[in-house]
């Protein structure tokens, strides 16, 4: 799993509110974006996001039979389809919905959050500076691009987790026993982004109109 | 939903089933039950005694149990937060200080303190995921749109809504999809690039009809004159006096048993 | 039927960005009490012309006018509480969490307290023949999200109920049901009721005008029993004449039935069967 699900218990109750705390004050921000803009952007933006952010969910739920199985993030992709902006939006109801199916506790929700911002913007500026300004194949364009996200975030889950320190921990070894779970969200990472290439070609293919996560947020 | 329905992923379909259903807990009030979800995420990460956790674990299979909900499929539904919990902490069994429980001498040990991090962290964990499972199989759908219009500021309570009214249209789409590509041998793609490209394909399905949809709501919302609020009009129960009670002993059994835990192993 | 037009759509004319005409120069007009019927084939800009009649779609020309006042860019909601419009895809519409939230939802957005869109809601389901008010929308089968949208629409008081396709994808009892229900609105409630189809035997049986439309255009407008037996503009349309004209026109060549008058129903025509002089045996499946 290239993502963060880490069930309630594991962050001390500090760290998880100070996550928490971080991720509501963006999401404010976004609140306030959305109250900014005009009603006609209004309705578009509200379906659009519900529509990705139910796809998003959905997707997360299904196996895919690589390597014995593996569930997709689909925040790099989401990033890539509706930018930053509805992607944020997105990426709290999907912690939500799974914390409510019991993928991933409440507390670390906070964390979890900020990773999966950090997996979206990642995703979409990388995506469009080589797709709109290279001019790359969007396979390609979308591949790196989810590579590069998912890459970052993995690291800085390992930066977050050891910071915060897991409950009960002692020792400062933290790190490296992280690493078992870096490399298997890197491993992880790499076959959602072929997958997530794929998908961009074919999207590119058939509606090409769709990979413009930036025109929500341009207009 | 049955072909993308795993025994590991609590399927949409099972969970509405249970909910919509009215069993035991159907009839506390939502307000109750989230309040003491709260409680149970709180209770799981501040308190440290192992014998506490195991009560509170225990507790949460109590209350799963009481609402009628099936131990087989939580067994299963289990699976996921134990691999998680493990791929983040197994490497400590061997790192943490302790008395060695398995041991080759120069090669590795495996503490007893190790083991019992694992555990705490397994109690923890799962306590709060039986009790996430039992508060939305026991809560209508109605109720929980209810919850999410009166806590969510807008746009998250329009936008969560919408979400979960067409999370379980999505999934049929996706299903729909999937079986249509199994129909025809697609299933008998093995390796990366081969069933990758196939889920992408699918996926890609799932994405053209959302976005479609989206387009096709939003007329439809405007065409009924939208004003910018998506309200859920369910009336949500109020907690009844036991209700009130039973929070209000939770609350204290909570910060008794974080006061007094050192005295508890 | 009044003179005067509640709403009329004045050589309208509509360019979607990316440079397809949907209609073009096109005139539109709906009286009081009546049942219009919007027919073509795919598009031939049915679509397009009903969502101008809710203000969801600009003109990029010509005028719109309601109750002789001119609706433009800066008041195109002033249509949305005359005009309802329900979409073909009935499930896209039913976006709230429950039947009973969601047929709210429109008089919500028109300004009714909540209290007071509770019983329009509550109205509007009966009246419409459905009482599961607490279902999800998920859960119900097409025809049922078809007679929810058209609740969610009425309890607005329109003046005017715009259906896109009202029978498609529904089977034979549940699009009877629908018929039923249009004709009630216009005969009891009074509305005015514009339905786009292709199926020309449910235009012929309930629209009190037609017009054809193709590549948004308008082809023709006049009574089904006038623009029903022009085999031409049909060919034209792209259209297939209701059965009963094909029956009638049969019986006709075949000399057991005169040239003359021109059923539009089956009623009709049994009737013209029945009441002929000379009567051959016919079997009674007609």
């Amino acid at each position: 799993m290239a993502h963060i699900h880490l069930p309630d218990g594991v962050l001390p109750i500090t760290w998880v509110a100070f996550y928490w705390l971080i991720s509501l004050a963006l999401l404010g921000i976004v609140a306030f974006y959305f109250r900014r803009t005009g009603k006609s952007i209004e309705v578009k933006t509200l379906s659009v996001a519900g529509a990705a952010t139910a796809l998003a969910f959905v997707i997360f739920q299904v196996e895919v039979p690589i390597l014995g199985g593996i569930h997709l993030n689909f925040t790099p992709m989401l990033g890539i389809l509706v930018g930053p902006i509805i992607g944020s939006v997105s990426a709290i109801i999907i912690n939500i919905l799974s914390a409510a199916v019991g993928h991933g506790g409440w507390g670390p929700i906070g964390l979890n959050f900020l990773i999966n911002l950090v997996e979206i913007v990642f995703a979409f500026s990388a995506f469009l500076f080589l797709f709109r300004r290279r001019r790359v194949s969007p396979f390609i364009a979308a591949l790196v691009a989810t590579l590069i996200a998912l890459t970052v975030s993995n690291a800085l889950m390992v930066g977050a987790i050891t910071v915060s320190g897991i409950q009960g921990v002692e020792g400062v070894e933290e790190l490296q026993n992280l690493l078992l779970l870096a490399l298997i969200n890197e491993v992880a990472a790499v076959v959602e982004s072929i997958v997530t290439g794929f998908l961009v070609a074919f999207l590119a293919k058939v509606k090409p109109e769709l990979l413009g996560g930036s025109k929500i947020e341009e207009s | 939903m049955k072909s993308l329905e795993k025994g590991h992923v609590p399927s949409l379909a099972t969970i509405l089933y249970y909910s919509e259903r009215g069993g035991p807990l159907n009839r506390v009030s939502p307000w109750v039950k989230l309040l003491v979800l709260f409680l149970f995420v709180v209770t799981a990460t501040i308190i440290q005694s192992t014998l506490l956790l195991l009560a509170l674990y225990a507790l949460s299979l109590l209350i799963y149990v009481s609402g009628k909900f099936p131990l087989r499929k939580l067994i299963g539904w289990s699976l996921f937060p134990v691999l998680f919990i493990l791929t983040v902490s197994i490497l400590f069994i061997f790192s943490q200080p302790g008395r060695p429980v398995i041991a080759a001498p120069g090669v590795f040990a495996i503490t007893d303190m190790g083991l019992l991090l694992v555990v705490k962290l397994l109690l923890r964990g799962l306590a709060v995921v039986n009790y996430s499972l039992t508060f939305i199989m026991s809560t209508r759908y109605s109720e929980i749109s209810g919850l999410a219009d009166r806590i969510f500021p807008r746009p998250f309570d329009v936008i969560f809504l919408l979400t979960f009214r067409f999370v379980f249209v999505v999934f049929e789409v996706l299903e729909t999809a999937l079986l249509a590509a199994w129909a025809r041998g697609g299933s008998l793609r093995r390796g990366i690039t081969s069933a990758g490209s196939l889920y992408a394909k699918i996926f890609a399905v799932g994405v053209v009809y959302s976005f479609d949809k989206a387009e096709r709501i939003g007329k439809a919302m405007e065409a009924r004159g939208f004003s910018g609020e998506l309200r859920s009009y369910e009336k949500l129960r109020s907690p009844s006096a036991l209700g009130w009670t039973i929070l209000v002993i939770s609350v204290l059994i909570v910060v008794a048993a974080y006061m007094y835990q050192g005295v508890i192993p | 039927m009044s003179s005067e037009p509640l709403l009329h759509l004045d050589c309208l004319s509509h360019t979607y960005s990316d440079g397809t005409v949907g209609i073009h120069d096109l005139c539109f007009k709906v009286f009081p009490k009546e049942l219009v019927g919007v027919c073509g084939p795919n598009g031939s800009g049915k679509s397009t012309l009903l969502e101008h009649l809710n203000g969801i779609l600009i003109p990029s020309e010509g005028e719109i006018m309601l109750e002789g006042e001119r609706i433009d860019k800066k008041n195109p909601k002033r249509l949305r509480g005359s005009v309802g419009l329900v979409f073909q895809d009935a499930d896209s519409q039913l976006f709230a969490p429950t039947v009973m939230d969601d047929v709210m939802f429109g008089p919500i957005n028109t300004g009714m307290p909540p209290a007071e869109a509770k019983k329009a809601a509550e109205w509007a389901l009966d009246l419409v023949g459905f009482a599961e008010k607490t279902k999800i929308p998920h859960y119900l089968s097409g025809g049922e999200k078809r007679l929810v949208a058209i609740a969610g629409v009425i309890a607005m008081k329109p003046k005017i109920v715009a259906v896109d396709e009202p029978t498609s994808d529904l089977d034979p009892v549940n699009a009877e049901k629908i018929e039923k229900l249009l004709l009630k609105l216009r005969d009891e409630l009074g509305l005015s009721v514009v339905i786009s189809t292709h199926d020309m035997d449910l235009a012929s049986r309930i629209s009190d005008r037609v017009y054809i439309l193709k590549k948004g255009v308008v082809l023709a407008e006049g009574t089904p029993r006038d623009l029903f037996y022009d085999e031409g503009l049909l060919q034209e349309a792209r259209l297939k004449p209701p059965e009963v004209v094909g029956i009638y026109k049969t019986l006709v060549k075949d000399g057991v039935l005169d040239v003359g008058s021109r059923p539009i129903m089956r009623d009709e025509l049994l009737s013209l069967i029945e009441g002929r002089e000379n009567n051959k045996k016919l079997p009674k499946v007609i």
